[in-house]
């Protein structure tokens, strides 16, 4: 993959779309700092994560980022309570607000799980999955939130609904949003519409 | 709480059979040589202690170690009595204490010994009494402290002897005897025993008896002739089965005490010359035998170190089974938690904080097992040394 400038202001909502194998994935995990690119510089705001080790770019990600998956990577053994904590239960570098359980329930009342918050994952459908991660996502109240395939495991109307939540909490955040996304009939919702095709390989 | 012990431990309980298994497995591996360790040495250390306080044990002529066991524990009866004339014999090389041993009954469905003795043996194995006092005459009793709790009497009760084998219909086997003292615990094979005189051990094997004056007796039923040397009455004449202050005086033996039987005899030299001289003394008695408890008890530990060893091959090959189930329960669970990891991983978790989320997994299951099987073998330990102890006897 091959980009040449690519730039995103902070508050931006932007889909991006690409054939299978495109690498809108690998995008993402460029941005998180998860990955680094062989050549070139990721610059977020006036921070080069090229320039980053290792463990600072795991404090960028755990203090900066907030990930949403498309198979919902919700932790098994913990509750819908534990997994939105998730972020500060395993970082140490991020410090944990002294009202965050006030937060927990603030986030679960938006997205309308907040009665599910002792369950574990699998006593929750799918669309309910989905919304715990998000707000596992924005707990940590991300500058950047980044949605690999958030609705594709969703059903229609789950598909509209999450997509929707998603767009709210971040704009409710003051977060930008990048999301990837093969579903046309969301991609009219977001500020910017990306094509990765187009950056050529 | 450290988040990472909080989310081990959340990660423990919600697989819980997985949890179990591992502890169980764990605790089996860590049980079975603390315990097993545990109880021999505890064997070996009260087979010793008991044999070392008991320097020389003389006998009948046969098994060196029945006789041992049969001096130290009281449970394997010699192929063979002693007469009780070799007391005095022994007493009177003048080269120590003499203690006579005498058991032939028991009492009690678990069949607790009845053993008689002179008061001298208190005092030779430092048994204090808790309650009551010691025997002041037969028809009165001790017991070991175990077995007043087993048999809830306390000092004034009373019980019946009972004949040692079944068949034994020509004893008198059925004595009351009343108890007078109870020991305090001293932790040896004194504890599971009732200690009578020794003439009371006598009465109860049949060799001597009290029954209604004969010189008194009219009562035609019973008096078959008499005339002015003797009276000559029938079976039916009243015997006591219990010894009194008022009845004792009628208690006799129809033989010389120095013909009854004995099991064995403890000496106590008073230094190692006596012992020698001692030792082949009775050597030149062709009926008897002089054996020293700590050799042969040495012997039987010898043994009790062979299964010893095989015991610790077994818990080593159980270790390394189990060793190799935890690696192999790590690579799978590594496997099954993979995208668990990547996803820690990508939302800011370091590579060492994943690692030490299973560190922590594993040591709560390993804090688990190691609490059991500690539980396990101090409940064990206890019950396996008696029957360990049960099953030498």
């Amino acid at each position: 993959m091959h980009i040449d400038r690519f730039e995103i202001s902070s508050g931006e909502k932007i889909a991006i779309v690409g054939p299978s194998g495109s690498g809108k994935t690998t995008l993402l995990d460029l941005l998180a700092g998860i990955r680094s690119p062989t050549a070139g510089e990721i610059i977020f705001n006036d921070v080069n994560l090229h320039e980053l080790n290792d463990a600072q770019k795991r404090k960028f990600r755990a203090s900066k980022i907030g990930l949403v998956f498309q198979e919902f990577e919700l932790v098994e053994y913990l509750t819908v309570n534990d997994n939105i904590l998730l972020p500060y239960l395993i970082n140490k570098q991020i410090k944990r607000p002294p009202k965050i359980n006030n937060r927990v329930v603030e986030l679960a009342r938006s997205v309308g799980i907040e009665d599910k918050l002792s369950r574990k994952p699998l006593r929750l459908s799918q669309g309910e999955k989905q919304r715990v991660a998000i707000c596992r996502s924005l707990i940590h109240q991300p500058d950047l939130l980044l949605a690999d395939e958030p609705t594709g495991n969703l059903d229609a109307a789950n598909k509209q609904k999450i997509a929707s939540l998603l767009i709210e909490q971040a704009e409710r955040e003051q977060s930008t949003l990048i999301v990837v996304t093969h579903d046309q009939s969301l991609i009219d919702r977001f500020d910017r519409i990306v094509d990765i095709s187009e950056f050529g390989n | 709480m450290d988040s990472l012990i909080y989310l081990a431990v959340k990660y423990v309980c919600h697989y819980w059979v997985k949890s179990v298994i591992l502890v169980l497995c764990i605790t089996l591996a860590i049980f079975l040589p603390v315990a097993g360790t545990a109880v021999l040495d505890q064997v070996q250390l009260q087979l010793k202690s008991r044999a070392e306080s008991t320097p020389k044990v003389i006998g009948a002529k046969g098994s060196r170690f029945d006789l041992t066991l049969h001096a130290l524990y009281f449970d394997v009866v010699p192929p063979e009595t002693i007469r009780y004339e070799v007391d005095k014999t022994v007493r009177d090389f003048g080269y120590g204490r003499v203690l006579p041993i005498y058991r032939t009954y028991h009492i009690g469905e678990d069949k607790t010994p009845i053993v008689g003795i002179t008061l001298s043996y208190f005092d030779f194995r430092n048994l204090q009494i808790a309650d009551g006092d010691f025997f002041g005459r037969i028809g009165h009793c001790v017991l070991g402290s175990k077995v007043a709790k087993r048999l809830q009497k306390s000092v004034g009760d009373d019980f019946v002897s009972q004949p040692q084998r079944a068949e034994d219909i020509t004893s008198s086997g059925n004595v009351k005897f009343q108890v007078v003292g109870i020991l305090s615990p001293s932790g040896t094979s004194d504890d599971d025993v009732v200690f009578v005189d020794i003439k009371s051990s006598w009465i109860i094997d049949g060799f001597g008896h009290g029954h209604e004056d004969v010189e008194t007796v009219q009562d035609r039923d019973k008096l078959l002739s008499r005339d002015d040397k003797r009276a000559i009455v029938n079976e039916s004449v009243a015997k006591f089965i219990e010894i009194t202050d008022e009845n004792i005086g009628s208690f006799h033996f129809h033989s010389s005490l120095s013909k009854l039987p004995i099991s064995a005899l403890i000496l106590d030299p008073v230094d190692e010359k006596s012992a020698t001289f001692l030792t082949d003394k009775i050597n030149e008695i062709d009926y008897l035998q002089i054996v020293e408890p700590s050799v042969e008890i040495e012997k039987l530990i010898e043994k009790i170190f062979r299964v010893k060893t095989l015991f610790n091959i077994a818990s080593a090959a159980i270790f390394i089974v189990t060793g190799l189930f935890l690696v192999l329960n790590t690579l799978l669970s590594i496997r099954l938690r993979s995208r668990e990891m990547i996803t820690m991983y990508k939302i800011g978790c370091g590579r060492f904080t994943i690692l030490g989320l299973f560190v922590w997994e594993y040591l709560i299951v390993i804090l688990l097992s190691v609490l059991l099987a500690l539980l396990l073998s101090t409940i064990t330990v206890e019950y396996v040394q008696q029957m360990i102890l049960q099953m030498i006897r």
